[in-house]
């Protein structure tokens, strides 16, 4: 089913638009959640939630892009779970390797976030990815959006592990830069 | 929250097409070789001789174009008094003689003051908005170019998987490599076209926060040969180089910041030596930009967060000799560019409505009056023609001229329903002015508010300030906020 008739059930309010999103982006919101969380059991329950959430959400809203739309609430919802979690240990899982990858990114010590508006990092953010090359772009929103493995991201790229691990080392250098330049910084 | 869960919270949230995009891998890029056309360049000679053509064509056109938007009359003119007047109009210098005939004879004043008129068109349904901001990213270099490319090598013992980075600094004939050349440093992250060659400069990369960053600067010959290169040794733990400035002498201004709270000018011989340094300390503020002034450098720095934007002057000896804001009573001014040409400083940028006082700002402030708009009148929902109509209520390009002396900006030129973008001086002014086009408004996404596709005008003017002539230049850009 095209994605505008599944959202064309949602704003009708039929729950055939919810059980065609799920069967539509069910197993890729899967991968999503499974790549921040270790248990499948876990991963999807966040994928339900997402769902009900899109349920409840549209409308009014009416997103452009469905798949990424569904990916996206279940990133968040997979992450809060991840947080409570490991509220009190640290290390740990392909996610804990890509936080700590990101931790040097931002200038400055670890209690930023209240200094910071998220709304304007996450613009940044926008203006930082439309910068790079396309290959870079992928690679990086594959670690740190999709939280995938490097071997997976290797896999996929066609390249080699260390090759992305370079790529993705040099593109972290370039959004430090870019972030300490607008200000991201205590 | 950890920095990286921050980071990690907020890409969460950019945009759904780069997430979308990201879905599947890209096609490789490949690497070419040049082989030399005799009938690509028989081409290039022919196109040479019918490009001039066209652009008297497309002069001619506009100046038509502008006569008959203005209800003035071009009877009894000839095919270049048109032009002239038009220019003569556009540039508020009467310097022909028919022009004053031809205004007196039109009914209502065709431009006010400084203001260039500009045809905004009529907006889009932002039906196809997804495609253009897929366009624009995918967009590639063409015709010779200049690149920055990065590489890892194995340090040791291959089994030990240790590696060391390494840039090149590349020349391009559209996908075909020319040439390319090792900096001799880690991270490469910028350069500047200078007389004789270029000038590179990044840093080393660092792997643990007890190691000192370095800022590194190369200087490469016109056919791709390392001159010499750099490390400056300042006293910081952290230095990188925001911008370089070619002097008069041949000698160059480099622009750093250190340690996040210090602006650094250090001059250097052609040789590559320092000659000196001096440091001022500024706050947290961004280097965003850097131009030459005279024998003086006027510096943009800012910081989105705090909403700051000023202008600094520096003397050649790094002297902080005087720091200025810009604005107006009922407007902001966003600076974008700026480039010296005919020993005057013009900054290329846009004027907003004036946001209110607050302890943290954002390019947010810019489309408050847009949202206020929106929001008073209830529901979410905004067709793109509306919206694009607001946004060009909104934005109005401005091109600022500072005098070498008092380095004050004063209103020059104005485009109203545009955002003034990028400013080059090569002979000539070349000033980049973006146009609205298709827009959508989207409450519910944390990345931005609105979205909107722009079209690129190119401005020319001459060396004394006058403008010679206007182009669209088929170029889009994505704004969002």
């Amino acid at each position: 089913m095209e994605d505008q008739e599944i959202i064309g059930l949602l704003f009708a309010r039929d729950e055939r638009g919810i059980s065609a999103a799920g069967e539509k982006y069910g197993a890729y919101c899967r991968t999503v959640a499974g790549n921040i969380l270790d248990s499948p059991e876990d991963a999807e329950e966040c994928v339900n939630d997402a769902l009900l959430r899109a349920w409840n959400a549209i409308p009014p809203e009416r997103p452009r892009l469905l798949g990424a739309y569904l990916a996206g609430i279940t990133r968040n919802a997979a992450l809060s779970r991840w947080r409570r979690e490991h509220a009190d240990k640290r290390g740990g899982g392909t996610l804990a390797l890509a936080l700590e990858e990101l931790d040097g990114c931002l200038a400055g010590p670890a209690s930023v976030e209240g200094a910071l508006d998220a709304r304007e990092l996450t613009a940044a953010l926008n203006g930082f990815l439309d910068g790079l090359e396309r290959e870079a772009r992928y690679m990086f929103l594959r670690r740190y959006w999709y939280a995938d493995p490097i071997k997976v991201i290797a896999r996929e790229s066609g390249k080699s592990e260390g090759a992305v691990t370079k790529t993705l080392s040099r593109s972290r250098e370039k959004l430090r830069c870019y972030l300490k330049e607008r200000g991201f910084s205590t | 929250m950890t920095n990286g869960e921050t980071l990690f919270q907020a890409l969460g949230d950019v945009r759904e097409d780069l997430v979308a995009e990201s879905a599947a891998p890209p096609a490789a890029r490949r690497r070419t070789w040049l082989r030399w056309s005799v009938a690509a360049a028989a081409c290039v000679c022919l196109l040479a001789g019918l490009g001039s053509l066209a652009a008297e064509a497309q002069a001619y056109q506009e100046a038509v174009a502008f006569f008959e938007e203005n209800g003035l009359t071009p009877e009894g003119l000839s095919r270049s008094e048109i032009k002239a007047v038009y220019r003569d109009i556009t540039t508020e210098r009467f310097t022909y003689e028919k022009t004053a005939y031809v205004v007196a004879n039109s009914a209502g004043g065709a431009v006010d003051g400084f203001e260039l008129y500009q045809n905004l068109g009529e907006p889009g349904s932002a039906a196809d908005l997804q495609a253009v901001f897929e366009r624009i990213r995918a967009r590639k270099q063409s015709g010779v170019h200049y690149e920055i490319c990065y590489f890892s090598e194995p340090v040791g013992d291959p089994a030990e998987g240790l590696t060391r980075e390494r840039s090149e600094f590349a020349k391009y004939d559209g996908e075909t490599c020319l040439w390319s050349v090792p900096l001799g440093f880690d991270y490469a992250a910028d350069w500047t076209a200078v007389t004789d060659g270029f000038l590179l400069w990044g840093h080393n990369l660092t792997s643990s926060s007890s190691e000192r960053t370095y800022a590194r600067l190369c200087k490469i010959g016109p056919e791709g040969e390392l001159l010499w290169k750099q490390t400056m040794f300042h006293g910081f733990d952290d230095e990188y180089i925001a911008a370089v400035l070619e002097n008069d002498d041949g000698s160059y201004a480099v622009i750093s910041r250190g340690d996040l709270h210090y602006l650094v000018l250090s001059q250097y011989d052609a040789a590559g030596r320092e000659l000196s340094c001096c440091r001022s300390e500024v706050g947290n503020l961004g280097i965003w930009n850097a131009a030459r002034l005279g024998e003086d450098y006027i510096v943009l720095l800012g910081n989105n967060s705090l909403g700051q934007e000023q202008i600094v002057k520096l003397a050649r000896d790094g002297t902080l000799s005087d720091a200025f804001s810009y604005g107006a009573a009922d407007c902001d001014y966003h600076i974008q560019s700026m480039a010296e040409f005919g020993g005057k400083l013009y900054l290329s940028g846009y004027a907003t409505p004036k946001a209110p006082e607050a302890e943290y700002h954002s390019r947010r402030d810019e489309i408050r009056t847009v949202l206020d708009v929106i929001f008073e009148r209830g529901g979410w929902e905004i067709e793109s023609a509306e919206l694009v109509k607001l946004l060009r209520d909104s934005y109005t390009a401005v091109l600022l001229v500072c005098d070498p002396g008092a380095g004050t900006p004063e209103t020059f030129y104005t485009v109203p329903g545009c955002m003034g973008a990028g400013l080059t001086a090569d002979g000539r002014l070349q000033w980049d002015v973006e146009r609205f086009t298709d827009a959508y408004f989207s409450p519910a996404t944390s990345a931005f508010s609105i979205a909107s596709s722009c079209q690129v005008t190119r401005y020319t003017f001459d060396a004394d300030g006058m403008l010679q002539g206007r182009a669209q230049t088929g170029e889009e850009t994505a704004y969002y906020r």
